[in-house]
């Protein structure tokens, strides 16, 4: 993990390991950062990533510079540790989510004897009333 | 060449260290505090069968060669039971309108004479229709806003609505407004109460910041709110013996950054009112709030130093007699003493948008959550799961928001989470995640929600291994359970 700085062209640059991050974290990591930097990959080592970054808005300072440069890292590093948790808690991670999806997505059961269509209307005849009622305002009040 | 074997492995645990002392949980929603030693002893597998820790530590689950898999099998089950149930929070926006000019408004309200963001009945009948559809025992409706009362015909359009299609349906049906209570009038409440309708009001503390953080021109909400709040206390009391559930009122507060120095007059505050807890909450820079978090916004370090404070202050006014909660505390406290779920939407695993709450808007489209609405309202209609004029209960289940925030809010597939002491009692937010960090996973190593979660559980730990704190803790969950509904 390599990160520099040029200030001439207004860009930072960090380098990845190839053996510790997969392309899908750095992908990942690319597109989150697209609000806030133009990034690319540049011609690459064998064995590395390396991405450019461009602030998307405001001085390429090298404050600023350092700051995209190690936010990146960060990130690439957070979404290189979610998908080894991914492969490590997978198992447990399918059951809980199709658990609580399979749950939630069952039909309730059928009313039995729903409101009546008419009843229903009745009660919405009443409600439309009390609206014309207060003027149009739906509250009695003034606001 | 392997060593002995040891006689009492330990099963898969959390540590934390605190306060001198080693902080062991799992899975299960155990926990224990372990001395240095004990903790050696513990992760080497010495501990020997027969001593008073090594039978806790057994009777806990971490002991892994003496595990009891029937037991634990159905802490398990009870601890998530949310998991094998569905939606059953809805949440109704009846109206965007309000009449009070919030500094954080996180309902993203509108001006109180904008009239084109009122729920129609229409919208109204077919919310009602949608949640029925729905799986859950359980349901609450949840009225909402802006302030609901400005939209009252619809309000109470939903409230016979809904009793009236439960008499056929028979589930636990509970119903409940969220009000700023300046527009209740006497028919109002008397609806309200004959319909069992609980009433949770908006209160911030002290007349001063009530009203500072809560503008309503130049009258004090403070005292209208109040008002209320005597009146529906004095209600309740006065029907003896009680022909319906009459409920206690209850308040939600929000803590801006004018609320911090005032963490005693807050809770004096609600005691003077005559209430019977106190619910802290901090801000979430989500829709409005996020746009104006620079002024009324602050760090995780002061809000968890303000919580400090306010607890420590809530438990010796406890200890002195005075029965007095603190609502946050007393969720966390059911999840650690009792490993039981609150339904505590926030805090849980995965959290509760979709599989747990749904959020409708007034103009029939439906949300994972209300934070979901709310960055909705701001332009961004990514927690949107489908409408209730253009979608069916199931089209609503498979929408990828639906899924998405199930997926991002598994503390399992977090990083920092799956290793952490707290993971058996704590949750993520996904939409807060997408609005301060840019995705839904989120970086919890510099999350906000994260920092403040961990704070407070630091410090009802720390206080749980005092007797006397713990004691109080207790207190507050045998009052619950004594007064939960039937």
């Amino acid at each position: 993990m390599i990160w520099d700085i040029d200030l001439e062209s207004g860009e930072a640059s960090v380098t990845l390991c190839r053996g510790a991050y997969e392309r899908e974290a750095v992908a990942m990591t690319v597109k989150l950062w697209a609000r806030r930097a133009r990034c690319r990959e540049a011609g690459s080592k064998a064995g590395f990533f390396r991405i450019v970054l461009r602030p998307a808005g405001g001085p390429a300072t090298r404050e600023t510079l350092q700051a995209l440069a190690g936010g990146f890292l960060c990130e690439a590093l957070n979404q290189q540790c979610r998908l080894d948790t991914v492969k490590l808690n997978g198992n447990v991670q399918k059951l809980i989510l199709t658990q609580a999806l399979y749950s939630a997505q069952k039909a309730g059961e059928r009313s039995r004897a729903a409101v009546s269509p008419a009843r229903a209307e009745r009660l919405a005849r009443e409600a439309r009333g009390m609206m014309r009622k207060s003027g149009g305002r739906a509250n009695g009040r003034s606001a | 060449m392997a060593g002995p074997k040891p006689s009492a492995a330990a099963a898969p645990f959390f540590v934390r260290r605190l306060g001198g002392k080693y902080l062991v949980t799992n899975e299960w929603g155990y926990h224990h505090f372990l001395s240095g030693r004990s903790f050696a002893k513990l992760r080497a597998g010495g501990l020997r069968p027969g001593s008073g820790e090594w039978e806790e530590l057994q009777r806990k689950g971490f002991i892994g060669t003496h595990l009891d898999f029937q037991g634990l099998a159905r802490d398990f089950r009870i601890k998530n039971n949310f998991l094998w149930s569905g939606p059953s929070l809805h949440i109704f926006v009846t109206t965007l309108r309000c009449n009070h000019a919030c500094l954080y408004c996180q309902s993203s309200a509108v001006a109180g004479s904008r009239r084109g963001t009122n729920m129609s009945v229409k919208a109204a009948r077919a919310s009602v229709d949608m949640m029925f559809s729905g799986p859950s025992r359980n349901l609450t409706i949840e009225f909402q806003g802006g302030e609901p009362l400005l939209n009252w015909p619809v309000v109470s359009f939903v409230v016979r609505y809904a009793r009236r299609r439960n008499e056929s349906d028979s589930r636990n049906l509970t119903l409940s407004l969220v009000t700023n209570l300046t527009l209740m009038d006497s028919d109002k409440l008397d609806f309200l109460q004959e319909h069992e309708v609980s009433i949770c009001a908006s209160l911030d503390g002290p007349a001063a910041l009530h009203d500072r953080n809560r503008p309503w021109g130049r009258k004090s909400s403070h005292a209208v709110a109040l008002r209320w709040l005597r009146e529906i206390e004095r209600r309740r009391l006065a029907e003896a013996p009680p022909k319906r559930r009459i409920f206690k009122p209850s308040t939600l507060m929000t803590t801006s950054r004018y609320s911090l120095p005032f963490w005693r007059q807050i809770v004096d505050a609600h005691l003077d009112a005559g209430l019977e807890g106190v619910f802290l909450r901090p801000l979430s820079p989500i829709g409005y709030a996020k746009r104006v978090w620079g002024e009324i916004g602050y760090g995780a370090r002061e809000y968890v130093d303000f919580y400090r404070r306010a607890l420590d202050y809530i438990l010796e006014i406890n200890l002195r007699g005075r029965p007095f909660v603190e609502r946050m505390a007393a969720m966390l406290a059911m999840k650690i003493l009792r490993r039981n779920d609150p339904n505590f939407l926030d805090c849980r695993s995965p959290c509760g948008a979709g599989i747990g709450q749904l959020a409708y808007n007034y103009d029939g489209d439906v949300y994972t959550c209300d934070e979901g609405r709310m960055v909705a309202q701001q332009g961004d209609r990514s927690f949107r799961v489908g409408n209730v004029f253009t979608h069916t209960y199931q089209d609503l289940a498979a929408s990828p928001a639906w899924r998405g925030c199930c997926l991002a809010s598994l503390l399992d597939a977090q990083p920092a989470c799956s290793r952490c002491a707290y993971k058996p009692y704590c949750g993520v937010c996904p939409v807060y995640n997408y609005e301060a960090q840019g995705s839904l996973w989120g970086c919890l190593p510099r999350n906000m929600h994260c920092q403040v979660f961990r704070g407070i559980f630091d410090l009802l730990f720390e206080r749980l291994a005092v007797p006397r704190y713990r004691g109080v803790f207790a207190s507050w969950l045998d009052r619950s359970r004594k007064e939960a509904p039937q």
